[in-house]
């Protein structure tokens, strides 16, 4: 028998940051993926980690002449947004690459979020 | 709108572009003290060439990275006025000490690294204080490195914070750019600045009241005829 869903009062609350992420070659989704567990893992251990609870919900690759850039939006807990965003300016290279995470901003839903800063 | 430095970035214009994106007001370009004395003019004709294509306050220093005490003062000597800033790298305990007792050199980079603590201890930062000598905590020692190396720097920085809410010296904090990659956002320098054990309204004076205070005393360095005593034009 299938689970019911929970009712929205009982689910975890989440916040979407918008980032822009540029790198020197190119990357597919799965790297990235793995990059930004990587590096929260990394930086504040695994059981921080798992409350900061990172994951992408959308990206996009934009056109840019000097570095290859994904405009990203990820979801992460409510309150725990401030140290997502440490954890992705922390970020420094993935093996060789050289990459960079800047955000952008943070909102509540993922609508509003890339109407304020048009990411997708 | 608040004004915000980066003190220690490389002449590339990628670099300068991105920090203008990032509405800093402000930067300043180290060149390597033996490189600025040999190159002279190409490196003042990149400067001011950086310089025109730029709305940012450009500020031009050197940085001297001597293990000798003794040659680190002459080269001091050599460039005091010449340049806008001296930064003097932070070495062994006897560089260190030599860095904090000379009143012309206005940042000691990171005395922190490759050694087994600190680099400043309590005399150290009175003679910091004494000298209006600031402390550069460059966030790519923490970026670069992984696990126990970024760790450890962390704690050295640590242990020079504690010293710093004692005596109350200046530190400055900044990116370390070389490339585009490596230039980070003041929000994002304030968010890696909480790593350390540092207070948030600490950190934002790191990025914005602190530096422009070492631009305040460019102008009394040029003005000073020796130590104590200045030109005060009507």
């Amino acid at each position: 028998m299938k689970l019911k869903i929970l009712p929205p009062t009982l689910r975890e609350k989440k916040r979407y940051i918008g980032i822009k992420l540029y790198s020197k070659e190119a990357l597919t989704k799965e790297e990235i993926y793995n990059t930004l567990w990587y590096n929260t893992i990394n930086l504040y251990g695994e059981i921080e980690a798992s409350k900061i609870n990172l994951w992408i919900i959308n990206s996009k690759e934009i056109r840019n002449p000097d570095h290859f850039q994904y405009n990203m939006i990820i979801k992460c807990q409510r309150g725990y947004e401030e140290k997502m965003m440490t954890a992705l300016a922390s970020i420094y290279r993935n093996r060789t690459n050289r990459i960079v995470v800047h955000t952008v901003g943070t909102s509540g839903t993922i609508k509003s979020l890339n109407k304020k800063y048009n990411l997708l | 709108m608040t004004i915000f430095y980066d003190f220690n970035v490389a002449p590339k214009m990628e670099v300068i572009e991105t920090l203008e994106k990032f509405n800093f007001t402000g930067a300043c370009i180290f060149y390597d003290s033996k490189l600025y004395y040999e190159e002279k003019d190409m490196i003042l004709e990149e400067f001011n060439e950086l310089n025109e294509s730029t709305d940012l306050e450009l500020y031009r220093g050197i940085v001297i990275n001597e293990t000798n005490p003794n040659l680190l003062r002459k080269e001091v000597q050599r460039n005091y006025r010449k340049v806008d800033l001296i930064m003097a790298n932070g070495g062994d305990d006897k560089i260190n000490r030599t860095i904090c007792e000379t009143p012309q050199i206005d940042i000691i980079n990171r005395p922190y690294l490759d050694k087994r603590n600190s680099g400043i201890n309590h005399i150290l930062s009175k003679l910091l204080v004494e000298n209006n000598i600031s402390v550069n905590i460059n966030l790519v020692d923490i970026l670069k490195h992984k696990g126990f190396f970024r760790a450890r720097t962390l704690n050295y920085i640590n242990q020079m914070l504690m010293l710093q809410r004692k005596y109350g010296f200046r530190t400055v904090i900044s990116s370390g750019s070389e490339s585009f990659y490596d230039v980070r956002s003041p929000k994002n320098i304030i968010l890696l600045s909480q790593l350390m054990d540092m207070d948030i309204d600490y950190a934002k004076k790191c990025i914005t009241e602190h530096p422009m205070k070492i631009i305040e005393d460019i102008t009394l360095h040029k003005e000073s005829i020796v130590q104590g005593v200045r030109i005060i034009k009507d």
